[in-house]
């Protein structure tokens, strides 16, 4: 009886708590908007990984991948981290954003091929208690290093959950109001995928 | 019968007249030419008149045009007064206004010469100039009336120019700047790195300054605008060239008193 | 808790491909993402039907939003078929249930029954240890928040070993010890390993107390994390485990990979153990 009444009493709170989050979750965003600030989100994960691809290429100038490099870097909220493993080391090694852009760079190849799936999924975005909406998007990765001599000597494919934080913001421009999102995104976790 | 009387009637006396006397005029200098005969007193006075319409000549008063000179000189020699002072006269005329001729041959020489070259300028257009300057240049030179036909030919063209430049011009501002985005996405993807800079700088030019706001909507819902993070034109370009691609179309803009454009909005394709 | 007993069973294929048709124009490759529950938010739309099959959110409206038919579908893909640990008669009853069309049941990432493990890696006083943290979702000002609400570790556990103990007949005050103002009980520090014995029978060592004692001491420090899991009680009657499979297959990423038959009074009990909810 004492059981019965504790579960009633939960099954009381979870509609509650459910149905109080649905209006919230609203928050007069419609679905049109949502999906438009999705788009954006996502547009800026395509930004990083064109700039990725930039960096990675082995024929950009080093004054102009270290300007890339800035502008990737820009993409990002402060102190951010990529967190990779592989399948040969499970454990995740986290790197500074702007360390693992350098060591993008520096990487020792002749060559590399960064190629994107033409796939990616892009989570609902959440309320922080700090009123900045975060999501996740993922997307995947191939990487191919060549030798000169050897030819492909390093191929792997990573799937790259990448965080972003989205919030409202307004700034006063020539007399107008203008409300924006601000998107920037945050800690990537980057898993290298089953061969 | 009564019909014809009536209507010379009905003609006033005044233009009976009139047609009387032109008739009179057309007989009696018919008569002139055909006797040669005249009498001391008009020869006098005729050659009097000569005179005095050749020193005209001679001294550059005349105001009339060079040709008209010439044919008084031929008219009178053509008369043979056979006055020795006369034939002076005529003679000296002549000189006059052949020396005149060929003054006026080589100004006109020298103003073709001078508007070959400021045509010849304006095809080039080095000082790009707009194309309301080039035509009022142009209108100039048309004035001048060099009937001269490489000159002609020349005028053609630069019309043809500016008539171009109207048309580019008349190309809106909108498609202008979606052209160069779009340029500059193409030649960094096919890797023209002088393209990019050249269509960059062209670009850069439509506006107030490098700093230049760039706004990108992502949502318009009613009354509700969403925008991307504002930019300015210099990073756009520099994104549009990293990107490789335009992903965006002018929505509207914002023009500062010298027409150049000092805010940008843009909207998601 | 109570664990029954599984029957081994290889979920059928077609399940997977009957969505793997839709993306027909990639590559074998593609299609395999498309297939893999990406994320644990996939998990709950395909595990409500809120998305379509290219991922996109649906919304209150769409036709396709909370369609029974999609859900089945969906709910096919969303177990480990590598594994017998789900019955064929305990998925079917299950699906069953959630998608019974008079009282549908959908799982809630705001509400409250479900939590996350997460198996993370320390330095312990210079050795290094795995140490389980059992996270779950609050709200805080209209927003949300994971926290903390347990953690194990075997070391903790062992300094309570003997709570609860009956069989012991040496280590106790005995009762009459207040009359002379506890002066008995030094007997208790003295042996310090043995302390537990002195506890209430029913004490509950709270291990996230110790955690954040030792954290904040210095004892401990973070390492990485190493695995992620989470737990739904959340449909009634049942329990199940969701956990990632990083394989070179349609039936990957986030599945069911563990699901039990569990009556209210067990799904209170572990609730209460792992993430301190009454």
């Amino acid at each position: 009886m004492k059981i019965r009444s504790s579960i009633i009493g939960l099954i009381c709170l979870l509609i509650m708590t459910s149905g109080l989050f649905a209006q919230n979750k609203d928050e007069n965003i419609s679905p049109q908007r949502k999906q438009a600030i999705d788009s954006l989100a996502l547009e800026k994960v395509r930004d990083l990984s064109k700039y990725i691809s930039i960096i990675g290429n082995k024929s950009t100038p080093w004054s102009e991948s270290q300007r890339v490099i800035e502008r990737a870097v820009e993409l990002f909220m402060e102190n951010s981290e990529i967190g990779v493993s592989s399948l040969s080391k499970p454990d995740v090694a986290y790197f500074k954003v702007r360390e693992y852009f350098d060591r993008l760079m520096k990487l020792n190849y002749d060559r590399v091929n960064i190629d994107w799936y033409k796939i990616q999924y892009v989570s609902d975005l959440e309320r922080q208690p700090d009123g900045t909406y975060v999501g996740v998007i993922t997307i995947y990765q191939r990487f191919q290093g060549f030798d000169k001599e050897k030819g492909l000597i390093y191929e792997d494919t990573t799937k790259k959950d990448i965080t972003v934080y989205v919030k409202r913001k307004e700034t006063q421009i020539g007399g107008r109001l203008i409300g924006f999102w601000d998107v920037l995104l945050g800690d990537i976790r980057v898993k290298e995928t089953s061969k | 019968m009564t019909g014809i009387v009536q209507k010379i009637r009905s003609l006033q006396w005044q233009h009976f007249v009139f047609i009387l006397l032109i008739a009179a005029v057309a007989i009696g200098s018919d008569g002139c030419k055909t006797t040669g005969k005249l009498s001391k007193k008009e020869r006098k006075a005729q050659i009097e008149m000569a005179k005095k319409q050749l020193s005209e000549i001679i001294n550059g008063t005349s105001t009339r045009p060079l040709e008209a000179q010439e044919r008084t000189v031929n008219e009178i020699a053509n008369k043979h007064f056979k006055d020795p002072e006369l034939d002076k006269m005529i003679e000296d005329a002549r000189q006059v206004l052949k020396k005149a001729f060929a003054e006026r041959d080589k100004l006109k020489q020298e103003k073709i010469d001078a508007a070959r070259a400021e045509l010849l300028d304006m095809l080039l257009n080095k000082d790009d100039k707009s194309a309301d300057e080039l035509e009022s240049e142009l209108a100039k030179i048309k004035a001048m009336n060099l009937g001269d036909k490489d000159i002609n030919d020349l005028i053609a063209k630069v019309e043809q120019k500016i008539a171009g430049m109207r048309n580019k011009k008349n190309v809106p501002l909108k498609n202008q700047l979606e052209n160069s985005f779009q340029g500059i996405a193409d030649a960094s993807k096919s890797g023209n790195a002088n393209q990019v800079m050249s269509l960059t700088k062209g670009t850069l030019q439509l506006f107030s300054s490098d700093d230049a706001t760039v706004l990108i909507i992502i949502s318009k819902e009613g009354s509700i605008v969403d925008y991307d993070k504002p930019t300015t034109i210099k990073r756009y370009l520099e994104f549009v060239r990293d990107q490789k691609a335009s992903r965006n179309a002018v929505d509207s803009y914002r023009l500062d008193s010298g027409g150049k454009i000092k805010d940008l909005d843009l909207i998601k394709k | 808790m109570r664990i029954f007993s599984f029957i081994f069973l290889m979920l059928l294929p077609a399940v997977v491909f009957c969505q793997n048709g839709s993306f027909s124009s990639f590559t074998g490759d593609e299609s395999k993402f498309y297939a893999q529950t990406k994320q644990v938010n996939q998990f709950f739309r395909r595990f409500n039907a809120e998305e379509d099959v290219k991922g996109k959110r649906t919304y209150t409206g769409d036709s396709i939003y909370r369609d029974l038919k999609s859900r089945k579908k969906y709910l096919n893909i969303l177990f480990d078929t590598y594994s017998s640990a789900v019955s064929t008669e305990d998925r079917n009853s299950f699906i069953d249930q959630v998608t019974n069309k008079k009282s549908p049941v959908f799982l809630d990432f705001h509400g409250s029954d479900w939590f996350s493990e997460v198996t993370a890696s320390f330095i312990y006083k210079h050795e290094k240890v795995d140490i389980i943290l059992y996270m779950k979702i609050e709200k805080q000002n209209n927003g949300y928040k994971w926290v903390f609400s347990n953690v194990y570790l075997s070391r903790f556990n062992e300094l309570f070993s003997h709570v609860g103990d009956t069989t012991n007949l040496k280590l106790f005050l005995h009762p009459l010890s207040h009359e002379v103002d506890f002066m008995n009980i030094h007997k208790v520090f003295a042996e310090p390993d043995k302390m537990d014995y002195y506890l209430d029978r029913y004490y509950r060592p709270d291990q996230l107390a110790l955690f954040v004692s030792e954290i904040k001491n210095g004892n401990l420090k973070f390492e990485s994390v190493k695995e992620v899991k989470f737990h739904f009680l959340q449909i009634p009657g049942w329990y199940f485990e969701v956990s990632y499979f990083n394989r070179n297959s349609n039936n990957s990423g986030w599945l069911i990979s563990n699901m039990l038959k569990i009556n209210e009074k067990d799904k209170k009990e572990l609730l209460r153990n792992y993430i301190h909810e009454n």
